[in-house]
């Protein structure tokens, strides 16, 4: 066989090629990972059963290529939200540690499925919690990308505050699902998570951002506030020229753009946040990736040269809960080891927006309670 | 790209054993399953490490794994 260089200019250039898009780096010091819990809706949905009808002789494929074979979902038509399930997480975790809910100086609700658009849902969290009225509570909106920021947003405040917080990342996307769409019928699960920050020790976490908001629609809800108000027709399911069926509120996701995304872009930066930081792949523990697909995860971690047993995958039995799934995963598959020791974690959640978190960062030994039904 | 760092490459897309791939190996056939994104993927790698952009249609025409390499050789040859 006769060997074939390919030492073009051109290809040089692109296996050298990192992101073009830019990161905006941080670095927040003195805080301690001291709690994370899990809470999931008793209601298991099997996918091979679920799908069968829209999926046809296809089924067995499309939950290899998914990796999601069960997914736990809130029961259909309302009644239990992220919030719900969230705050459970919070009162399994407080229950299990010296830090009670006196002690909570700050919430931080990181969701896109909120009870109301009015008010929040870290306020009202506060009062079931029983906290204290001083307590800063607020919301942010963030999907795949959300608990990482959360971990951003809440360390700050942490800091800021000298208190302890209540990071809550909860989400119930399956009552914005079309289950006749094939690009998200089996995929998302609903979760809500608890994770406590305690401003103290030396540690530093650094972070790494990056936002490309020309690609915003292609992992949206076209329709139900501000810019396409909620009417009539939101409720009617149709055909999109993506051949997908579904209604105005529901998720539409282009699978291949938020794939190109990822795959061109996460491992870059994450490579970019530990070359920053002086931290080799193979120093790391673990890697937390956010459990959207379990082909692109294993290609997000082959392109960095993490073996793939230093990444847990929760995707299988609880499906993408969007925020909530990186303590998710810390919960159900780690939650031995976390308590028990510290890990070198390299942590990265990656969607809509289209936006990228990342995390560099020490977990454990911490409180973990582990993964919890609802009711 | 040597050949058989591309039959490794290939073989880590779909998912492979690279022991058992060859150029003469149908790539959609051997693949762990064959979906979408690993046709993507594969489409990637082709243009991100071999500077070889392929229309759909000049992928679908592929059937083994030396029909992309010879796709890869074709970019070089300019």
């Amino acid at each position: 066989m006769m060997n074939i260089e390919f030492e073009t200019a051109a290809a040089e250039d692109l296996r050298n090629q990192r992101s073009s898009l830019k990161m905006r780096f941080s670095s927040v010091g003195g805080m301690k990972f001291s709690g994370v819990c899990a809470c999931v809706p008793r209601n298991e949905v099997d996918n091979m059963t679920s799908g069968a009808e829209l999926f046809g002789a296809d089924i067995e494929n499309t939950i290899k290529a998914t990796g999601v074979r069960t997914r736990r979902v809130c029961p259909p038509g309302g009644g239990v939200t992220a919030l719900d399930l969230s705050v459970t997480a919070a009162k399994e975790l407080l229950g299990n540690h010296s830090i009670s809910s006196s002690d909570i100086g700050g919430v931080l609700f990181v969701t896109q499925t909120p009870d109301h658009d009015m008010p929040n849902n870290a306020s009202r969290a506060a009062h079931l919690l029983g906290l204290s009225t001083a307590c800063a509570a607020t919301d942010t909106s963030l999907a795949c990308s959300g608990y990482v920021y959360g971990l951003w947003l809440g360390a700050l405040m942490a800091r800021s505050i000298e208190a302890p917080l209540l990071l809550l990342a909860g989400e119930n996307h399956s009552a914005s699902t079309s289950p006749y769409d094939k690009s998200t019928a089996l995929l998302f699960g609903d979760a809500g998570t608890a994770t406590l920050l305690t401003p103290e020790g030396d540690e530093e976490w650094h972070f790494g951002f990056l936002t490309d908001g020309s690609q915003h629609d292609v992992l949206m809800v076209p329709e139900g506030r501000s810019r396409r108000p909620f009417n009539e027709r939101s409720l009617e399911y149709k055909t999109w020229p993506d051949g997908g069926v579904r209604r105005p509120i529901d998720i539409h996701m282009d699978g291949m753009a938020v794939f190109n995304f990822v795959v061109r872009n996460v491992p870059g930066c994450l490579s970019s946040l530990m070359e920053r930081n002086g931290v080799a792949a193979d120093e790391l523990d673990l890697l937390l990736l956010h459990q959207a697909n379990l082909y692109m995860m294993k290609q997000v971690a082959k392109k960095l040269k993490i073996p793939l047993e230093k990444m847990p995958v929760s995707l299988d039995r609880y499906g993408n809960s969007s925020s909530a799934t990186i303590p998710v995963t810390i919960c159900s598959e780690l939650q031995k080891t976390v308590s028990e020791k510290p890990h070198r974690v390299l942590a990265s959640g990656f969607g809509a927006g289209l936006s990228i978190s990342a995390v560099s960062m020490n977990l454990g030994p911490c409180v973990c309670p582990g993964v919890i039904e609802y009711p | 790209m040597e050949v058989s760092q591309f039959i490794n490459e290939i073989a880590d897309i779909i998912e492979a054993d690279p022991k058992i791939l060859s150029l003469e190996s149908d790539f959609r056939e051997s693949a762990d399953f064959w979906s979408s994104l690993v046709g993507f993927a594969l489409l990637t790698f082709l243009e991100d490490q071999c500077g070889a952009v392929l229309s759909i249609d000049g992928f679908l025409e592929c059937k083994t794994v030396g029909d992309l390499y010879a796709k890869a050789q074709e970019r070089q040859r300019g």
